[in-house]
């Protein structure tokens, strides 16, 4: 559990990570770009406003500059109102920082601060009209009644001249048509504030932070005048502002569908392997047969769980064999293990004669002593399973096969079978006393199966690296079907004569997990009536 | 009463073979299947021993190719084969009964007895005719409840007739089932055998159909 939960986190994880940065990014650039581009045609518009009042500045001879607004500006206002949702303002300069002319309503800070000053200054004025000075001339008021005096020189120590007035009046006029005259001390106010904020520097810039913030724009007009346009950006903000918002709810929006739409995938590609995990866990020793359906397992997992069971195909198949190997032990056993019953009852039933008792005494150690035998065999076999691994010696094939074929001899002239040998001398690394065991148990079959008179070839060449033993018989034969078979567990072909012979089935099957373990074949090439020949293949020195 | 035992190791057969005929039955044993199938349609048998692992035919097929025959003689399997998947095999061919190897010798006695019993619609073991008392599973024999000293042939036929009783059991029947097919019969020890039980038992007890055989009425 505790495994997939981790994987599905970790893909999840990282793939939200990666989407998170994707979706991120991408956000960003879309906001940025909203803003740019938002803030790209306010300075456009009002680079035009500003090229148009500045077209409208003209300079005559003598440091006269004058100033007309034009209807013409109309379109140019409307421009920037349309993008800004406010109404622009401008202010003009001539080249000596006098105030030209003035639209629209000024920024909030331009008129804050410096009113309360002039407050102040008003306030002085009346307490003491004659000795203040209240346009900041440097000369006082004269005649204390709260106007601007005509002065014979003003601060810079220039003498006023017929043109001053003029301008003077002028800017008045301008002035009060522009502020609507009601407030007329703030209009003035402003007016002198605006004469000393003449702006040097031309080009955009943002006045103001925060909540309150105006885009303005200078250029410059003949002989050094200036105009100032500028907007409140508040509402373009504002509007910016929402578009961010918008595009950020959109962007979380998707990431959540995203990260729902991962999870649901991830989901799909892990329940498979949960059933496949489910379905492997339940196949135990008491229930091989079952498989993982891979009929809706797709490709990947589908290889995978078709591997599992190709592994759980063989373990059932290993068990079956297993047990199949038991139960035809014990089976084999059984019998011998009747006949030590019978015996022994029938001899203890009444009394006997001595030679009847010699005589279940005899047939029961005959029983008993195939019991031993097929134990051994059992053993073998099962030892041979556990462990494979064969002790490393020079063994030398012809002196193996010379004494079996010596001690097989007697058997064999019994029933008047000629063993003949034809050994070269070759020599193989392994265990001496398995390889004499497997090879006893061929040639001995050779002899049982048999017909009478007939006759035995061993032997053993070398060949291409190889050591090859040959063993022929002129025996019944094993029928085409069977002879696979032969080498397997307790296989006989004709039960009959080989359990009076004393077979057990295990001969074979003996001989060739030997022959395996020292990394050899054996091969059976049979022609029923005619005989069979068993040729073994080991690897030998050089 | 004469048995066939169906058994390819030779060992165990004639274990079983000379238990049987201390038994007093006669008995014969068929190496494999086919031997086996053979004698076993021949209907000389009281009882069949069957093996299930033999050679040229398996016992199973035996069986059902007797049945099939229509042989209603017992068979009993004796078999290595110990699952209860072979039982129910077994018996549903047809098998009257099913003992597995190693088995106590004394205990397939009993059961041939028992079959037998019942293959003759005798239930009791115990058979009393007029005065004579038969235990067929001790072989004990009384008249007038003093015990009577039997051979065992004498003893085989008794019983032969005794089961079945008020039934006519022809002289071939008689050598048939009283004898293997090792032992030579003389003509005349049926006969024989009659005098010595009619002498030991009283004239009553067995009757003579001449020409046909003899009955216990």
């Amino acid at each position: 559990m505790p495994m997939k939960r981790s994987i599905r986190l970790t893909l999840l994880g990282w793939y939200a990570l990666i989407l998170t940065a994707v979706i991120g990014a991408l956000g960003g650039v879309l906001v940025t770009q909203q803003r740019d581009a938002a803030m790209d045609s306010i300075d456009g518009q009002l680079d035009a406003l500003a090229a148009s009042v500045a077209t409208a500045v003209e300079w005559e001879e003598e440091d006269w500059y004058e100033f007309e607004p034009r209807e013409t500006f109309a379109a140019e206002i409307a421009g920037v109102a349309a993008i800004a949702s406010e109404m622009p303002y401008y202010v003009v300069w001539d080249g000596e920082g006098e105030v030209l002319g003035l639209y629209g309503s000024l920024p909030e800070d331009w008129r804050r601060l410096e009113r309360a000053e002039t407050d102040d200054a008003v306030r002085k004025d009346n307490d003491n009209d004659e000795n203040d000075d209240d346009d900041g001339d440097g000369n006082g008021d004269g005649d204390g009644d709260g106007e601007h005096e005509h002065e014979e020189e003003d601060g810079a120590g220039r003498e006023r001249t017929a043109l001053d007035e003029h301008r003077h009046d002028r800017r008045r006029a301008h002035r009060d048509d522009l502020e609507g005259g009601d407030d007329d001390r703030e209009g003035r106010d402003v007016w002198e504030l605006l004469t000393d904020k003449r702006p040097e520097r031309l080009g955009a810039r943002t006045r103001g932070a925060g909540d309150g913030q105006w885009r303005e724009v200078v250029v410059a007009g003949p002989r050094g005048s200036r105009v100032l346009v500028g907007v409140d950006t508040s509402a373009v903000r504002a509007r910016i502002e929402s578009g961010v918002m918008t595009t950020s709810g959109a962007c979380l929006l998707a990431l959540l569908v995203a990260l729902a739409g991962g999870w649901f995938l991830v989901s799909r590609v892990l329940r498979p392997i949960e059933r496949i995990t489910q379905t492997a866990a339940g196949i135990s020793e008491h229930n091989l047969s079952e498989r993982i359906d891979v009929a809706h397992t797709e490709s990947e997992l589908g290889r995978l769980a078709a591997t599992l069971n190709g592994t759980f195909e063989q373990l059932e198949r290993a068990f079956v064999r297993q047990v199949r190997f038991t139960a035809d032990a014990s089976h084999e056993l059984r019998t011998p293990l009747s006949v030590v019953i019978a015996h022994g009852e029938l001899a203890l039933r009444k009394d006997r004669r001595p030679e009847e008792y010699r005589d279940a005494l005899a047939v029961m150690l005959r029983s008993a002593r195939r019991m031993s035998d097929l134990v051994e065999r059992l053993l073998m076999l099962s030892r041979g399973d556990a462990d494979s691994s064969i002790a490393r010696e020079p063994v030398a094939l012809d002196r193996v096969l010379g004494d079996i074929a010596r001690d097989l001899g007697p058997l064999a002239g019994e029933r008047d079978i000629k063993l003949a040998t034809d050994l070269e001398p070759v020599t193989v690394i392994g265990e001496s006393g398995l390889l004499t065991a497997a090879l006893t148990n061929i040639v001995s079959n050779a002899v049982r199966y048999n017909r009478d008179g007939g006759r035995i070839d061993v032997l053993l060449k070398r060949r291409d690296g190889l050591a090859v033993v040959t063993i022929s018989d002129t025996g019944a034969g094993i029928p085409a079907e069977a002879q696979a078979a032969v080498f397997e567990r307790f296989y006989r072909v004709d039960t009959a004569r080989s359990r009076a012979a004393g077979g057990s089935g295990l001969g074979l099957a003996i001989a060739r997990q030997i022959i395996d373990g020292h990394a050899g074949t054996i091969a059976l090439q049979s022609v029923v009536g005619s005989g069979t020949t068993v040729t073994i293949e080991l690897p030998c020195t050089a | 009463m004469r048995v066939l035992v169906v058994e390819d190791e030779p060992d165990l057969a004639a274990a079983i073979r000379l238990a049987l005929s201390e038994e007093g039955f006669a008995c014969d044993v068929a190496e494999d299947g086919e031997i086996g199938l053979h004698q076993g349609r021949s209907g000389v048998y009281d009882l069949i021993v069957l093996d299930l692992m033999l050679p040229r035919v398996n016992g199973l097929t035996v069986l059902e190719r007797l049945r099939a025959a229509g042989a209603a003689t017992p068979v009993l399997i004796l078999t290595a084969r110990d699952t209860t998947v072979d039982k129910v095999a077994g018996l549903d061919a047809g098998a009257d009964d099913y003992l597995t190897k190693p088995f106590e010798l004394e205990e397939l006695l009993a059961r041939i007895r028992a079959l037998i019993r019942r293959a003759h619609d005798r239930p009791s073991p115990i058979i009393q005719i007029e005065n004579v008392r038969i235990d067929t599973a001790s072989h004990e024999v009384d008249l007038d409840n003093e015990p009577v000293p039997l051979t065992a042939k004498e003893y085989a036929l008794l019983e032969l007739l005794a089961m079945n009783q008020g039934r006519l059991v022809t002289r071939t029947i008689i050598y048939e089932r009283l004898y293997d097919e090792t032992e030579n019969t003389f003509s005349n020890s049926v006969d024989v055998h009659i005098a010595n039980l009619r002498k030991k038992l009283g004239r009553a007890l067995i009757q003579t159909r001449r020409g046909e055989g003899y009955l216990i009425p």
